[in-house]
């Protein structure tokens, strides 16, 4: 996600827990706002942190679509199996609650990935897991996280030279049984692999002297006073979207 | 002289009765630089996770400064603390955030301030002039970098032995002569596992092949 921005934008300055809270400030105004004047402020709000947080046009087009080919399943779907009023659109019934909630949903959708890549995507990963340490957020998850996306890289190495040497070795992917059951085959591999690391690396951390606490040479520090007005800012933003 | 480490017949086997190890004896006294040679599945991994306790074997003793070694958790950690172990995949051994953090893992384990932690992860890393990396995250740095990273993090703990499994993969010119300098010095006390004949000539004063479950002088 960090990789969508360009690192001298104002957002990637901020303290990273600022950021992380004023995430979550959002990810809840995002869901449980219900007017279309509160729903659209809030995609004007997400597109503003966007812009703050130096995300191109181009890059932010790129994870839209991918974003967009789920949602484009409930713009298929939600019109025609809706209740409520009817208007016939071709000769086909379209429900007028369901657009309207494949709309809100789809604002909801794009506010939500925005103000996220905006605020999250200037956080880089080692900065995010250590803001979510010092807010307290408990251990076990945030060694979760920190693992999966240590790991995810690795993980994903080894995946794609097992898929080389399958293609090396002739695989040609097809829709058929012996495709399905060769990709099987990848995934139980590369899971089972994971599985390996981990009980090394788990190892590793022991012979390192680790037993439940993850310790850090970062001491905490203080947020800065302008990083605070700005969440403050940003909060009184988020208020100002639920008064209109 | 008491040994640092000692191995008296070690047989080591797995669940199926495949013997992996069949009474291995060693000798490791202070100074000592020993080289372990031996084709791949020859059980030089599996001798290194046996002296450090990861696998507990099937049989014979371990000593280590003429204590034999239990698999309890205060002797292990003891242990621990003395022997380091450089695993053959460095992708294992660095799980921190950034190298610096992993550097001061083990430090800060052993009960160092952070501070303290600190200073001594930039000292470590300085030896193999790797301390512009410091706040770099493990997985953006190259093959050789990351085998240097995971050396400094079971250096920066001050171990008496070093267990260095194929240290040399990934390495470049100077990367191998800042672990050549490092290992000749006459401080140095080390058992390597290697397939480079002629990096062991170069570090260690004595040589094995494991053979067939057997520690051969060679």
């Amino acid at each position: 996600m960090e990789q969508a921005t360009r690192r001298r934008a104002l957002l990637h300055r901020f303290d990273a827990r600022v950021k992380v809270a004023a995430s979550l400030v959002f990810a809840v105004s995002v869901a449980v706002a219900q007017e279309w004047a509160t729903l659209g402020a809030l995609l004007g709000l997400a597109l503003a942190l966007a812009f703050f947080g130096g995300l191109s046009p181009g890059s932010l087009v790129r994870r839209l679509v991918a974003l967009d080919g789920v949602l484009l399943i409930l713009w298929i779907t939600l019109p025609l199996s809706g209740g409520g009023e009817k208007i016939i659109l071709g000769g086909v019934p379209i429900s007028v609650d369901g657009v309207a909630t494949a709309l809100a949903i789809t604002i909801r959708a794009h506010a939500g990935v925005i103000g996220f890549l905006g605020l999250l995507g200037t956080t880089p990963p080692h900065e995010f897991v250590r803001a979510l340490r010092l807010m307290g957020v408990p251990q076990k998850l945030v060694l979760l996280l920190h693992f999966t996306y240590r790991y995810s890289h690795v993980i994903f190495v080894e995946g794609a030279g097992i898929y080389t040497s399958m293609i090396l070795r002739g695989f040609a992917p097809k829709l058929d049984i012996h495709t399905l059951k060769n990709y099987g085959n990848l995934m139980g591999n590369i899971f089972l692999r994971s599985f390996r690391r981990a009980e090394r690396v788990t190892e590793a951390m022991e012979l390192r002297g680790f037993t439940a606490d993850f310790p850090t040479v970062e001491p905490p520090t203080a947020i800065r006073t302008v990083h605070l007005a700005g969440f403050a800012v940003f909060s009184l933003l988020v208020v100002w979207c639920f008064s209109l | 002289m008491t040994p640092f480490l000692e191995l008296r017949d070690v047989v080591f086997s797995y669940d199926d009765g495949n013997f992996v190890l069949k009474g291995v004896n060693l000798n490791l006294l202070p100074g000592g630089k020993v080289g372990i040679m031996g084709p791949n599945g020859s059980g030089k991994t599996t001798l290194f996770r046996i002296i450090t306790g990861l696998d507990k074997p099937s049989g014979g003793e371990i000593l280590f400064r003429g204590k034999p070694v239990k698999g309890d958790r205060k002797t292990l950690s003891e242990l621990r603390k003395d022997v380091g172990y450089l695993f053959q995949d460095p992708d294992d051994q660095l799980f921190c955030p950034t190298l610096l953090e992993d550097v001061a893992f083990g430090p800060l384990n052993l009960g160092l301030s952070p501070q303290a932690a600190r200073e001594k992860a930039f000292q470590t890393l300085r030896l193999f002039s790797m301390e512009h990396l410091a706040d770099k995250p493990p997985h953006t740095l190259s093959g050789g970098q990351k085998r240097l990273g995971a050396l400094a993090a079971v250096l920066a703990m001050e171990p008496r032995v070093l267990l260095l499994d194929e240290p040399t993969g990934d390495l470049g010119k100077n990367a191998m002569k800042s672990l050549e300098r490092l290992l000749r010095s006459e401080m140095a006390t080390f058992l390597i596992a290697s397939h480079d004949e002629e990096f062991l000539s170069k570090v260690t004063n004595r040589k094995y092949c494991l053979d067939e479950g057997r520690l051969l002088p060679l």
